[in-house]
């Protein structure tokens, strides 16, 4: 669908005045692309091609070659060059140059893109079924196989049609003639249906494939060779003087600072500034046994959602920092949580994932349990003598829970829970005042893996930066079907230090329309109401900050992430340097109406969920970093430098990660680094609740 | 492709009601009242049972024929998976089928109510095969090897046009060094294509065996 109007206007070309389309982008932009089309082809599919062009970041402009001739079949090539150069001048005046711009033509539009790779050195040529003025294509193919010597651009050629010998000939003379001679890299891919002009309504799916499999190749093609344009900075970098050329992953050779000063982890460096984490804290077991010595052991650790258990003695069974515990309610509903260890010789003393039980029974020597952990009976107890010190369930040192999530620490001198929470506290308010009976936790769970280190997918879970290249997919399926996306919204957003090592990347509500599918009337009328609602019981100012998305990140390992569109709760365990597991909850209001909650499940899984079209590139992209890492030696250091420039980081901006890594840094070496300093925040990321909530959560039964 | 969904096809929009889904989740269920009034199903229990007696011979010839049928559907349908020309292979769904894979601890989720690993309408499923044809689905490219295996194809019931159907499976997948199993149990809801005569999916549903998606990490492919 068409989202930016092409421009129609002439200019002049070889012979008289030449019609072309504009589309010029304003942001960021990765090259120039002339489109030469077949007369008659322009009014009709050139808009979606150069919108299409456009997602890519390509502007482009566009004419019918040898327009307004009245004889179209004997049109001399000199004409079509010319009117193609007319065109790569026409965007020289914008910039670009030679090497910057791609040339994609169709029909008589491809001989002319053909005969432009061969007259000038571009950086990529695209020609779709070419054929000369009024022969066949296969007469166009045998003449430009005897030009393979002298093309001079990157040339492909999409060739589409009935399969008959002569094109079947046609065709592999040219590819033979292009590999043997030509100076540059060519392809030519043959498809047995013809192509239709991209987007354009194929018969039938033999067709479409075509046409999409065609549109693929020419973007890849361009994409692979278009020379990128260099922004100011970067060519303010090309041009410094060579004495202050840095190596800059040289080992040894390093910057101006004093490395003994500096912890042989995290690089922080203000002055520069940049903040670098080296590679080798990912893959050394040294250094994962003293995460959980001295981060898992001594921190409060995120265990479950006391929605997960509705009844008195429902249990769950899982594990946190490698201890297999046992999640229950007593028989009274009061939340416990038990090391699941049969403190005879600890025999795993409840093996089922979930259940309702008010007392269990060890299957190994039949002592008997209740819920509330206290030994109830052992087989033959009068072997043991009076005095015997008769051993209840052992537990986590601590446990205790904030507005339904309960989480336990093994380390007996922690702070409380409310302490240690800090300013993610708030956060957490966020969120779980968007019910007015209690946020709950959804049946069915995402349990997947990584391979890859525990802290990468930390970073990536509130990693504005790789949005729209990682999930480019994602976003193509949300403007499809919204008709658009502002991408830019992604950056009205602050990223912030929450103290003790937390983090969030929050925006304001502009962000809310960025991911999942568009609602009905109906349940956008639902939901205002249900907001309109919140004003009342919560001001305005608090309810503008909910409306807003918020990336959170409760030091060491969990992740709560609201997007309004839909809520997760991310549990990461360290399983060893190079592989971790994950388990993702859906978090919703449950007083939502059906369309609003079906709108969350689709919106959850397919942006979050292992089996959607977004998690699984973010797998893709921690799991390659990991193998790399094997090189860390001769790649030393990850940058988290983004924003420390200008003290106002965005959610695109890497101000969130060096919270956590600061964090991390000194609980590992004793190295206190000292917050960032940042401009404030405006009253969006501050405003506070009007009054104490108006309800208690839904907890204990 | 006529019917390729876009924001102004309304039919694509993010609507629906609950009542769509209940005939589908009755019939996997194999519950419901249509069950004992279809007539074709108390004469294909009978044939079941008195498989060899005269008069009968003819409907078990048809099971015959028709678990073949269903058979090479489903050989057909994988291999087109496995090749990856997945445009043809949405041909071979209906505009209003679903693509669906329950979360691995609950099999029988309701898709309306739990949450589910995969959960496509037609809208989805089309930026899914297509998404996954181009350098964007990153977890993907370079494209992996898969083979599907399908195996215990069994007819389950039968009304109208629409057959169920349940096979179990399991897709290996290839790539990078590494091979990912997924096994588990087809219970898919095939319609009779009045056109071509073969059939479509209604449902397409594939129930993970797998305790949970380790060492794999995600479903990237279609199961």
């Amino acid at each position: 669908m068409v989202r930016i109007h092409p421009v129609r206007t002439e200019i002049p070309g070889s012979r008289s005045a030449l019609p072309i389309a504009e589309l010029y982008l304003g942001i960021a932009l990765r090259g120039a692309v002339a489109l030469l089309c077949d007369e008659g082809d322009q009014a009709l599919d050139v808009s979606e091609t150069m919108n299409s062009l456009a997602e890519h970041g390509y502007e482009s402009v566009a004419a019918a070659v040898a327009s307004g001739q009245g004889d179209r079949t004997q049109v001399p090539e000199g004409e079509l060059v010319q009117d193609t150069i007319v065109l790569v001048d026409h965007l020289g005046k914008r910039g670009w140059t030679p090497a910057q711009i791609g040339i994609i033509g169709y029909g008589l539009g491809g001989y002319a893109a053909f005969a432009a790779a061969v007259h000038g050195s571009f950086g990529a040529a695209v020609s779709v079924s070419p054929h000369a003025a009024a022969s066949p294509v296969a007469r166009a193919l045998t003449d430009m196989a005897g030009r393979a010597a002298s093309v001079r651009t990157p040339w492909l050629g999409l060739i589409g049609g009935p399969d008959n010998g002569q094109l079947r000939s046609a065709i592999r003379q040219l590819e033979t003639a292009l590999a043997a001679s030509s100076p540059v890299y060519t392809e030519v891919v043959a498809y047995r249906a013809a192509i239709a002009p991209l987007y354009s309504h194929a018969p039938d799916s033999a067709a479409h494939a075509a046409a999409f499999d065609a549109w693929q190749r020419t973007t890849e093609w361009l994409n692979l060779r278009v020379a990128p344009r260099l922004t100011p900075l970067a060519k303010a970098w090309r041009a410094r003087p060579s004495e202050q050329v840095t190596l800059v992953n040289q080992p040894g050779v390093d910057s101006l600072r004093k490395e003994s000063e500096m912890s042989e982890y995290v690089n922080d460096d203000r002055e520069m500034p940049r903040f670098r984490v080296n590679r080798e804290v990912m893959v050394n077991p040294a250094v994962f046994a003293r995460e959980r010595e001295l981060i898992f052991d001594k921190s409060w650790l995120y265990l479950g959602h006391e929605t997960e258990l509705r009844k008195p003695n429902d249990f769950k069974t899982r594990t946190v920092a490698g201890r297999p515990l046992i999640f229950a309610r007593d028989a009274k509903g009061a939340i416990r949580v038990w090391v699941n260890s049969c403190p005879h010789r600890g025999a795993m003393l409840c093996r089922e994932q979930q259940g309702n039980a008010r007392f269990l029974t060890c299957f190994y020597h039949g002592w008997t349990f209740n819920s509330s952990g206290d030994m109830v009976s052992m087989p033959g107890d009068d072997s043991y003598g009076p005095n015997f010190e008769r051993p209840n369930l052992g537990a986590p040192a601590k446990v205790d829970s904030y507005r339904g999530f309960v989480f336990v620490s093994f380390d007996p001198g922690i702070v409380d829970l409310p302490t240690y929470l800090a300013g993610a506290k708030e956060y957490l308010d966020l969120i779980c005042d968007q019910s007015s009976v209690g946020m709950t936790v959804l049946e069915g769970t995402h349990e997947y893996s990584v391979k890859a280190n525990w802290k990468l997918l930390v970073e990536n879970s509130f990693d504005g930066y790789h949005a729209v290249s990682t999930h480019q997919r994602y976003f193509e399926m949300v403007m499809a079907a919204r008709g658009k996306l502002d991408a830019s919204a992604l950056s009205e957003s602050r990223g912030i230090d929450l103290g003790n090592g937390h983090g969030v990347i929050a925006g304001q509500p502009a962000t809310e329309g960025l991911f999942g599918r568009p609602t009905s009337d109906a349940a956008r009328a639902e939901k205002e109401e249900r907001i309109t609602q919140f004003r009342q019981l919560y001001g305005d100012k608090w309810v503008d900050r909910m409306r807003g998305a918020r990336n959170l990140v409760i030091f060491p390992n969990l992740v709560v992430i609201d997007l309004v569109m839909g809520v997760v709760v991310r549990k990461i365990d360290p399983i060893s340097p190079d592989y971790m597991e994950v388990t993702a909850w859906e978090l919703v209001p449950p007083e939502e109406g059906e369309e609003l909650h079906r709108q969350r499940l689709d919106n959850f899984l397919t942006f979050w969920g292992p089996g959607g079209l977004a998690s699984p590139d973010d797998v893709e992209a921690l799991e390659t970093c990991q193998r790399s890492y094997a090189a860390r030696r001769e790649v030393q250091w990850s940058d988290i430098s983004r924003g420390m420039y200008s003290h106002r980081a965005s959610a695109n901006d890497e101000l969130q990660m060096r919270t956590f890594w600061r964090r991390w840094n000194r609980l590992i070496t004793g190295e206190e680094l000292p917050p960032e300093e940042q401009e404030p925040l405006d009253e969006l990321y501050t405003a506070q609740r009007l009054a104490d909530r108006g309800q208690q959560p839904a907890s204990l039964g | 492709m006529q019917d390729r969904p876009t924001q102004a096809n309304p039919a694509f929009r993010w609507t629906g009601s609950r009542s769509q889904a209940a005939p589908f989740s009755q019939m996997e269920t194999g519950l419901g009242p249509h069950r004992a009034a279809s007539p074709d199903w108390r004469r294909m229990e009978e044939a079941q049972v008195d498989g060899f007696d005269q008069g009968t011979h003819v409907q078990t010839e048809a099971r015959v024929a028709a678990q073949h049928e269903i058979e090479q559907f489903l050989y057909g349908e994988v291999h087109l998976l496995d090749e990856w020309r997945l445009h043809e292979w949405l041909d071979l769904f209906t505009p209003d089928a679903r693509y669906l894979v329950p979360a691995t601890d609950k099999p029988d989720g309701d898709p309306e109510r739990d949450l589910f690993l995969v959960q496509d309408d037609r809208f989805l499923l089309e930026q899914r095969a297509n998404s996954l044809l181009t350098r964007a689905a990153h977890a993907e490219y370079p494209r992996s090897r898969t083979r599907h295996m399908v195996s215990n194809v069994q007819i389950i019931d039968r009304v109208d046009d629409m057959v169920e159907v349940h096979a179990n499976f399991a897709v290996f997948r290839m790539r990078r060094g590494a091979m990912d199993t997924y096994i588990g149990q087809y219970r898919h809801v095939l319609v009779r294509d009045e056109d071509s005569g073969g059939f479509r999916f209604k449902i397409r549903k594939a129930v993970l065996d797998l305790d949970a998606l380790r060492p794999h990490g995600k479903v990237s492919i279609i199961l």
